[in-house]
């Protein structure tokens, strides 16, 4: 079984790379989970990840310019497969961002669930490729009204492809948002199920600069607690591996992007 | 001028980037609430020119001084030069820089970096403004009318640019 999820916002400052590794570390506990950070433009997962000097990247796998095999790519780190991107600008530039369909399709061969952190944008075709890839999004939002606009425009992307929603995180939520009261009335435009509310940590913070996932850092946090429920609330839908590897290789993407 | 000797913190950023618009992104990403150092290809290779002090709070950048002397949005008008720019980014509960160095949040974004995008959701991250709280959030989701127009808008592009992207948008029927 496999079904790949691209982790999405819209806008970036969500947390959305925080909330991919958190929700990968509490799926880990049930699935073979394998985590790719697709946001090509701004990657950050390796941060997040303590993988900062890794030697092989995504950047290498799109560039095609190695000898290196998407296997070494891969680094198991917290009980996951962690397939870091690399910041520096020529590997940006010069990546083909369609050669991702392949390496996804690679990957879903050999794990139970793929997640995309995705890129903040729908600017581009490079931004909106994991949207497409994914079967369904998870939609990383805050609650505020520009959040949730671009969670509710980046659900009609998805579904312009063909990509459902699986649920909808609120992170970084403070007391005084009222959560409760948001909660029922944004669930009424949503294909999926409101599947959480992460609250403001200081502990999320204090992750990112250790360069650990939260949920190795700080599992007994409120917000750890609150991934792991979440994690919980997302219906994992797997379907066949080699049926989701040929329709990554069949998707239609573009030539030039 | 060495920052870090006079205001303390813990360096978690460094690069030299082409497009300033990159270390802004990760700071709004991240929500730094610190300070960054930002130094021109001139200052950086020459050592002429002078550089810049700026002052985030919730990855919003909020205060600006230009080691020539200027503040606020003269720093800015100073420090906005083609790039590239080392930029060093330190962590710092109490950012520092008085009121008089104050910039709007969209200022970097739209003058440093040039990217209008980049300036909204900076924008829309700043404190204070009429969208946040829970009354402005549950307005909105009251108006059905409201949401509706921005699913259909969001709908309309996404098929208009299936071509444009190059991919095959997905009838609804």
């Amino acid at each position: 079984m496999v079904e790949a999820f691209a982790v999405a916002s819209g806008k970036g400052g969500t947390g959305k790379t925080t909330s991919t590794l958190a929700l990968g570390l509490a799926l880990a506990e049930t699935y073979d989970v394998t985590v790719v950070d697709a946001d090509t433009g701004m990657a950050n997962l390796l941060f997040h990840a303590g993988l900062d000097d890794a030697d092989v990247t995504l950047h290498d796998l799109l560039l095609g310019t190695r000898d290196v095999a998407v296997a070494d790519a891969c680094y198991e780190r917290f009980g996951l497969t962690v397939v870091p991107c690399g910041t520096d600008l020529a590997g940006f530039r010069d990546a083909d961002p369609t050669r991702l369909r392949d390496v996804i399709a690679e990957l879903a061969a050999d794990t139970d669930v793929l997640l995309l952190d995705s890129p903040a944008a729908l600017d581009s075709a490079a931004s909106v490729l994991p949207i497409v890839l994914a079967d369904r999004v998870v939609l990383v939002t805050q609650p505020t009204v520009p959040a949730l606009s671009d969670a509710l425009k980046v659900q009609e992307y998805a579904a312009s492809y063909g990509t459902g929603v699986a649920g909808v995180l609120f992170n970084k939520v403070r007391p005084a948002d009222g959560i409760e009261r948001i909660t029922p009335k944004a669930e009424r435009y949503f294909e999926g199920p409101i599947v959480g509310a992460v609250p403001d940590d200081d502990a999320a913070r204090a992750a990112r600069r250790a360069g650990q996932p939260l949920l190795a850092y700080a599992p007994d946090s409120p917000a750890a607690a609150a991934y792991y429920d979440a994690a919980a609330a997302i219906d994992v839908d797997g379907g066949d591996g080699e049926a989701l590897a040929d329709r990554f290789r069949s998707a239609v993407i573009p030539e030039e992007v | 001028m060495d920052v870090r000797a006079t205001f303390g913190g813990d360096l978690t950023f460094s690069r030299v980037v082409a497009d300033p618009s990159v270390a802004l992104e990760r700071a709004l990403e991240d929500s730094v609430t610190g300070y960054a150092e930002f130094v021109p290809a001139d200052a950086l290779l020459l050592g002429e020119g002078g550089d810049g002090l700026v002052a985030f709070e919730d990855g919003v950048p909020v205060r600006v001084r230009h080691s020539t002397g200027p503040v606020g949005d003269d720093a800015v008008t100073a420090l906005a030069l083609p790039g590239p720019y080392h930029v060093r980014f330190y962590d710092h509960t109490d950012p520092p820089l008085g009121p008089d160095a104050a910039i709007e949040p969209d200022a970097l974004a739209e003058r440093l970096a040039g990217d209008p995008a980049l300036a909204e959701r900076t924008r829309e991250r700043a404190p204070e403004t009429v969208d946040s709280g829970p009354d402005a959030v549950t307005a909105f989701l009251d108006d059905d009318a409201s949401v509706e127009a921005i699913r259909e808008r969001a709908r309309a592009d996404a098929e208009a640019r299936a071509a444009e992207l190059g991919f095959d948008p997905v009838s609804d029927d």
